[in-house]
């Protein structure tokens, strides 16, 4: 089915001039997904045998299952690393109100906030997190993050987010939890890879 | 381990006549996300604010959230229910002069799922004396898969020529 480019307001949609095109744009690749039928813990999404890609891109939904109309941060590490080797800042608003936080030495990066379970059945935080040149072995890695949700019975959530992993190693798993509770059921995480230059 | 492109334009167009309400429909229901992005000014005179619309549903099941910077300050506010759009610059609106565009950028996520519809909007606007950057969530509360969706404002305005608007799906393996 072809989309219809259509303009509402009096005038027809010839009178556009409308260009509709489509073709695919190399370059960014889906990897992995990873659709919860129950409730999870902990997400690990494996970057065994992916080859070939310059940055990755995380694109999720989520809820915990945690009670309560609160919200808590998602938590990522990587390579399994324990260690105090992470430091984290965020800046965001809840509401009316605006506000930042940053750890560092921290044993894992905090990210942006997900719902937990009291809020609107049904409404889930989405983020999309960037993770900028994960197979490099002279660097550091940075994560930064996007996320936010709108709850229908209550405030709004919408931050940023940044992560340093001080690791010079190659990034080969990623794992994601919550500070609150376990991810809900429904909850999805989409694994991309972004291509560099030829 | 083998890997389909996954990032594909669905449609675009650049105006050649202001108008209003510019509409996508039949969105193809294949895509995981879907990202649209606006390159929008409106005509001298007018006050419209950037704003999308979902499936043409005019009621106010949409829930607006920002955090925006207008040169001075930085804010963070809500709506809740009162708007039959989801706004993507909040204090500012579009702008009216010659060769000065708005930029939005909108993620919407799992647009086909039978949840409540989130999206993610990234707006920046800087015109001289002022302006605003602006990041947006919203929410759509309703559980039909998207079908369409309609660059509009909050003052019912036309968008000026020039005006581009694209349409993205994105595909999870």
């Amino acid at each position: 089915m072809s989309p219809i480019l259509s303009a509402r307001g009096g005038m027809s949609a010839g009178a556009y001039g409308w260009g509709a095109a489509s073709g695919a744009l190399v370059g960014y690749e889906s990897i992995s997904t990873t659709t919860l039928s129950t409730n999870q813990t902990t997400v690990t999404l494996s970057l065994s045998g992916v080859t070939g890609f310059e940055h990755l891109q995380i694109r999720m939904i989520g809820r915990t299952s945690a009670a309560g109309s609160t919200r808590g941060n998602l938590r990522m590490r990587l390579n399994s690393d324990s260690g105090t080797n992470y430091s984290w800042h965020y800046f965001a608003g809840i509401g009316s109100s605006t506000f930042a936080a940053g750890g560092a030495s921290a044993t894992e990066m905090r990210l942006t906030y997900f719902p937990n379970n009291g809020w609107t059945t049904g409404l889930f935080g989405v983020s999309t997190i960037d993770i900028l040149q994960y197979a490099s072995t002279s660097k550091y890695k940075t994560v930064r993050a996007f996320g936010g949700d709108k709850m229908t019975d209550g405030s709004g959530y919408i931050g940023h987010a940044s992560g340093t992993w001080r690791n010079t190693a190659a990034i080969t798993s990623i794992a994601i939890t919550h500070g609150d509770g376990d991810w809900l059921a429904g909850s999805e995480f989409a694994l991309y890879g972004i291509r560099g230059a030829a | 381990m083998a890997a389909a492109p996954t990032y594909e334009k669905i449609a675009s167009t650049t105006l050649t006549v202001a108008g209003q309400n510019i509409t996508f429909d039949n969105i193809p229901q294949t895509f995981t996300d879907l990202r649209f992005i606006i390159v929008g000014k409106c005509e001298s005179g007018d006050t419209n604010s950037m704003a999308i619309r979902i499936n043409g549903d005019q009621s106010t099941i949409y829930h607006t959230g920002v955090i925006y910077g207008n040169g001075t300050s930085a804010v963070a506010a809500s709506r809740t229910g009162t708007d039959t759009f989801i706004y993507l610059n909040y204090s500012q609106n579009m702008p009216v002069a010659a060769s000065t565009f708005a930029l939005g950028i909108v993620d919407l996520y799992s647009y086909t799922s039978s949840k409540y519809k989130t999206i993610l909007g990234q707006t920046s606007a800087d015109y001289g004396a002022s302006g605003e950057v602006v990041r947006v969530v919203g929410t759509w509360a309703s559980t039909s898969a998207i079908t369409s969706i309609t660059a509009t404002g909050d003052g019912n305005k036309a968008y000026s020529v020039g005006s581009v608007f694209s349409l993205y799906g994105i595909t999870k393996a």
